[in-house]
């Protein structure tokens, strides 16, 4: 944490998901039963191809072609089928020498799942220092809004985490104190012990 | 064969069950272009081949040949040309065909110079560079097309006298810090151009390294690698010895009931200071990753280390669980710190937990040995009856704190 004061941080928060249509009853050329949307954007509507070059989605290998590359926002992804499975999504950033990101979606048929997650920048690259300090905003609102109000799940996780730790340390203190009375009395003992060997 | 085909078709074959008579007359005909050998190998019987499929009779039923061979053959001259971008009468020779316009035919010399803006960056000085040095250099990049090598090289700038050494990184650090240098990459992307100077001094330095190794060197260095790889496999193997070493004694000492080892009368091989566990415990926790320079994603932050044992982790999951908490809660910064201290602190409650039966096991080992060296005599001041003791060993703390968790 120390180390932290000289690092340079930049956050950039995303959101991936997937939305899906069930057809009224399953195609007869491939049995598709779904019409579905993977994408991923930016949590509060930036225009996120100045800093990333390319997004990959790698879909299950039945699909004919099963790595999409899109190079500019929505990056997204509309394809129908009959399954869920695990769609791997690969960022790939502005500057070919910082790593790429992995994540990994489950599709979800039942209702429309969201991700949230932040991308940490850690002392990036002077190229992609560059885009990240110069972020530009979609003037309307380019995509649709959130499915989830993140902002609250936040504050629930918190009010949660918060309260836990307070059990937790109170717990905590208890048993410490316990743990203290009990020496006490072993040490008491033990005097006692000796006392008696040495009247013996 | 074609007698069978005939068998077959019957009497849809009409042409060749006609009478003998014209047949003389309709003598076949070589067609164009098939060779009089080939033809000859034909051989036309009377029990001419029926043919099926219709053919293209104006040619004899073969395609027509390009006739390319036939025409005549432009003439190309070689011919002297002015270049667009010179005004000094100079020319280039090219081959272009006869009678056309020559300028027409080049449009590939677009060798027209390149414009600088100049703008008010230029005077802003900066280092060594003045005013008029970037003035000179921008001339020059003029002058050579931006091709940044050769202006390096004709680049002949005197301070009182004396030759300004540049190289190719410092005239392209000071070109692209004075112009403004947007790159457009579709209708609406733009972005800045960012020359990252000592990055190129550094990889020209390595390429430079790496070009003037001799065999023997290129070699040495192979090995040497491969050594490394080599101790560094063996340090990893000692390091992982001694922390599972290490983890079997933590364990070992957190396990062992102290009171049965006073009782048993075998001496310890090491006196365990008694004092020692409920100081140890409270350092057990997770290491959680820490935040690595590059980019990661916050949720990584949150994954338990693979170092965990299986029972530690199924412990921490209960009582997440307990306290009505996902296990992948929403990866904010705020929410990852708190969620892993919060963990960390479940295991250290629980380590703590099992310090104290063991200090109460002591407890009531000890109280025994009390009441048989001095039967009769009462237990010393401060010290709980041993009924109390075994009522509160008999219900023991659960470990999780899920259930004391109520208030």
């Amino acid at each position: 944490m120390s180390a932290q004061a000289n690092k340079t941080v930049i956050v950039k928060p995303i959101i991936f998901g997937n939305t899906s249509q069930a057809f009224p009853k399953a195609r007869e050329e491939d049995g598709h039963t779904h019409a579905w949307t993977v994408y991923l954007k930016s949590y509060d509507n930036e225009d996120m191809s100045v800093f990333i070059k390319k997004v990959q989605f790698k879909l299950h290998n039945s699909y004919a072609v099963p790595i999409r590359t899109i190079t500019k926002p929505p990056y997204e992804v509309r394809e129908t089928g009959w399954g869920e499975f695990d769609v791997e999504i690969k960022i790939f950033f502005a500057d070919n020498v910082e790593r790429q990101i992995q994540l990994f979606h489950p599709l979800n048929f039942q209702q429309a799942s969201e991700w949230y997650d932040e991308l940490v920048f850690v002392n990036p690259s002077p190229v992609l220092a560059g885009c990240l300090n110069n972020p530009r905003k979609f003037k309307q609102k380019f995509h649709n809004a959130h499915n989830h109000d993140f902002a609250e799940r936040e504050r629930e996780a918190l009010e949660k985490i918060g309260a836990a730790q307070n059990s937790i340390d109170k717990m905590m203190a208890e048993t410490e104190a316990d743990i203290e009375k009990k020496r006490e009395q072993i040490r008491i003992l033990k005097q006692a012990l000796k006392k008696s060997q040495e009247i013996m | 064969m074609s007698s069978d085909a005939k068998d077959i078709l019957g009497g849809l074959v009409v042409p060749s069950s006609q009478p003998k008579e014209p047949k003389r007359t309709k003598k076949r005909k070589r067609p164009d272009g098939m060779s009089n050998e080939v033809f000859g190998l034909l051989g036309f019987s009377d029990n001419d081949p029926v043919t099926l499929i219709p053919t293209n009779a104006a040619n004899g039923g073969y395609k027509e040949r390009p006739k390319l061979w036939r025409k005549q053959c432009r003439e190309w001259v070689l011919k002297d040309c002015s270049v667009p971008g010179r005004k000094d009468g100079f020319t280039i020779k090219t081959w272009v065909p006869k009678n056309s316009d020559v300028s027409k035919t080049l449009p590939d010399f677009n060798l027209n110079k390149i414009t600088i803006p100049r703008n008010n960056k230029i005077s802003h000085c900066e280092g060594t560079w003045t005013k008029d040095e970037t003035e000179y250099m921008l001339d020059l990049c003029e002058m050579f097309d931006c091709r940044f090598i050769i202006v390096a090289d004709r680049y002949d700038w005197k301070v009182d006298g004396k030759n300004v050494e540049r190289s190719v990184e410092d005239i392209k650090e000071r070109y692209y810090k004075v112009t403004d240098h947007t790159i457009t990459l579709s209708d609406d992307i733009k972005r800045t151009y960012v020359y990252d100077a000592e990055h190129e001094r550094r990889r020209k330095e390595q390429l430079d390294i790496i070009y003037r190794r001799s065999r023997e060197e290129i070699e040495e260095q192979d090995r040497l690698i491969e050594e490394r790889k080599r101790i560094e496999h063996k340090r990893k193997l000692k390091e992982k010895k001694e922390a599972d070493k290490k983890s079997k004694k933590a364990a070992a000492l957190a396990k062992t009931p102290l009171g049965i080892k006073s009782n048993s009368g075998r001496a310890s091989p090491q006196m365990i200071d008694e004092s020692e566990i409920g100081l140890r415990a409270p350092d057990f926790g997770i290491k959680f990753p820490e935040l690595k320079p590059g980019i990661s994603l916050r949720s990584k932050i949150m994954i338990l280390p693979a170092s965990n044992r299986k029972k530690r982790t199924d412990i921490i999951e209960t009582a997440i669980k307990g306290f009505g908490l996902p296990t992948h809660p929403i990866p904010t910064e705020e929410v990852t710190t708190k969620f892993n201290m919060l963990r960390s602190d479940i295991l250290k409650l629980h380590d703590v937990r099992q310090a104290f039966q063991h200090t109460e096991c002591e407890l009531v080992a000890l109280i025994k040995k009390f009441t048989e060296t001095c039967p009769g005599s009462p237990l010393p001041k401060g010290v709980e009856s041993i009924e109390t003791l075994k009522r509160s060993l008999s219900s023991p703390t659960n470990p999780t704190p899920s259930k004391k968790h109520k208030s």
